[in-house]
């Protein structure tokens, strides 16, 4: 009787604190970097505090990644592996507008 | 600036939407021949869609409009740096959610249709549990996602001291409801109590991230973050762009290295001296207020200036104390297709 009544108070433990927090802490990896080859993509830094996005921006059914930076400049990536499993960047290219012109949004 | 590619206008064309550091947001329209320049975008009176702040180009400073509603007080000081579009109230259209730099959210809805939108002159704020949904440490970053899988967008958002949060959509259908904010991913945050003693205190050095090998081991500040399957194994994953600080490896000079770093050294140490001497009068008291913004305008200052800044950087090549990474970061969900990390997403 003693045992279950324990249990009863492990369990309900577990159920009003163990699982909530399990829920709030999410189970991710640790961070890694992505890579252009052997060294970190953005190694030059040209891309100030980069801001991604994972779009197909060509219809050609294979995602690109799109990268905003602080300047107010995009750049856009080509995936080696067409969408075959994970994406394999090549070197990012600065967008450009259909007057030729690179992009460049305002930034302050 | 995250952008987003949405069809804006419904014409067929996939558009490019964000906003930057202006306090604006801009459309680069798609068409048959690539992107058009960038325009920005308008709300029903023609007038720049904004929360409140933002920098006049022409001006060369900061001004501010009130986008208040009776309802919803704007705070004048809330600077767009963000936006995302999203059907909020299933009519059909895309709405801005706008991000502040100070962390806020606001809403700025469609009052027109899917092929012919018109965006609010008044904007609204977004609330999480009873509270305005604000992202600790300021420069909320939205993204929309569902992100447990239960038909509902959810709001996430990276922010400036780092962390990913989550505003996950408790309402239904056209009216959505967010819960207060669940961190998905947490970073030590400097240590604001600690000792400020320039670059050698105990502030300075929590500024910087563990690094491993030379290279740091995770992001470190301002996260743009993007909601993707990114290794392709059916749950969501986090990419993060970011920037990090770190202590780069000590590398053994050569000998010839060493005796030119140390030449440099005491160069740079002269120089700071002389930059110093501006500063004070033949006494050796502190130049008033007035003299110093003359000694900042003059050309001999500029010249010393100049000149510490290039041993400075002769020094760093040789030595540097501190790395930056500008790198993009990827959190792999572990969840494999089963839930995400807060419960019960299933991606078939």
């Amino acid at each position: 009787m003693k045992i279950t009544w324990k249990l009863a108070v492990a369990f309900g433990w577990m159920i009003f604190f163990v699982l909530p927090v399990q829920a709030q802490h999410p189970s991710f990896e640790k961070p890694v970097f992505l890579k252009q080859g052997d060294a970190p993509l953005n190694e030059s830094g040209d891309m100030m505090y980069p801001s991604p996005i994972i779009i197909d921006i060509d219809n050609d059914g294979v995602d690109e990644m799109v990268v905003g930076t602080i300047f107010g400049g995009l750049y856009s990536l080509e995936d080696q592996n067409k969408g075959k499993g994970e994406p394999k960047w090549n070197s990012p290219k600065p967008m450009k507008t259909t007057d030729g012109e690179l992009i460049a949004l305002n930034n302050w | 600036m995250t952008p987003q590619l949405v069809d804006l206008d419904a014409d067929g064309y996939q558009d490019m939407v964000m906003a930057t550091f202006e306090g604006t947001a801009f459309v680069l329209s798609g068409s048959e021949k690539g992107w058009t320049p960038p325009k920005h975008i308008k709300d029903k009176n023609g007038d720049n869609v904004r929360i409140s702040m933002y920098y006049d180009m022409e001006k060369d400073d900061y001004s501010s409009v009130d986008r208040s509603t009776d309802e919803y007080k704007s705070n004048p000081d809330h600077h767009m740096t963000s936006i995302a579009l999203v059907d909020w109230d299933e009519d059909g259209d895309l709405d801005l959610l706008l991000g502040a730099y100070e962390g806020a959210l606001y809403l700025c809805m469609n009052e027109g249709t899917q092929s012919k939108p018109i965006f609010s002159d008044k904007n609204q704020r977004v609330f999480a549990g009873d509270q305005q949904a604000t992202i600790k440490g300021g420069l909320a970053t939205p993204r929309i996602a569902d992100w447990n899988g239960d038909g509902l967008f959810d709001i996430l958002c990276g922010g400036a001291e780092g962390g990913v949060y989550l505003y996950q959509n408790v309402g239904e259908k056209g009216k959505p409801k967010f819960d207060e904010s669940k961190t998905l991913v947490s970073v030590p945050l400097p240590d604001k109590n600690a000792e400020d003693d320039g670059d050698s205190g105990s502030y300075y050095e929590s500024l910087f991230v563990p690094a491993i090998d030379g290279q740091p081991t995770r992001p470190g500040k301002s996260f743009h973050i993007e909601v993707v399957d990114y290794d392709k194994d059916g749950d969501l994953d986090l990419l993060v762009g970011a920037q990090s600080y770190f202590k780069p490896e000590k590398v053994e000079l050569a000998k010839k290295d060493k005796e030119k770093l140390e030449k440099l050294r005491f160069e740079m140490a002269k120089t700071m001296d002389e930059m110093q001497a501006f500063f004070v009068d033949e006494e050796g008291n502190p130049k008033p207020e007035k003299e110093l913004n003359e000694v900042f305008e003059s050309k001999e200052f500029e010249e010393i200036s100049k000149k510490y800044s290039e041993i400075y950087l002769e020094v760093q090549s040789l030595e540097p104390d501190q790395g930056e990474a500008n790198y993009i970061w990827i959190y792999r969900n572990k969840a494999k297709s089963k839930s995400s990390p807060t419960g019960n997403q299933t991606i078939d």
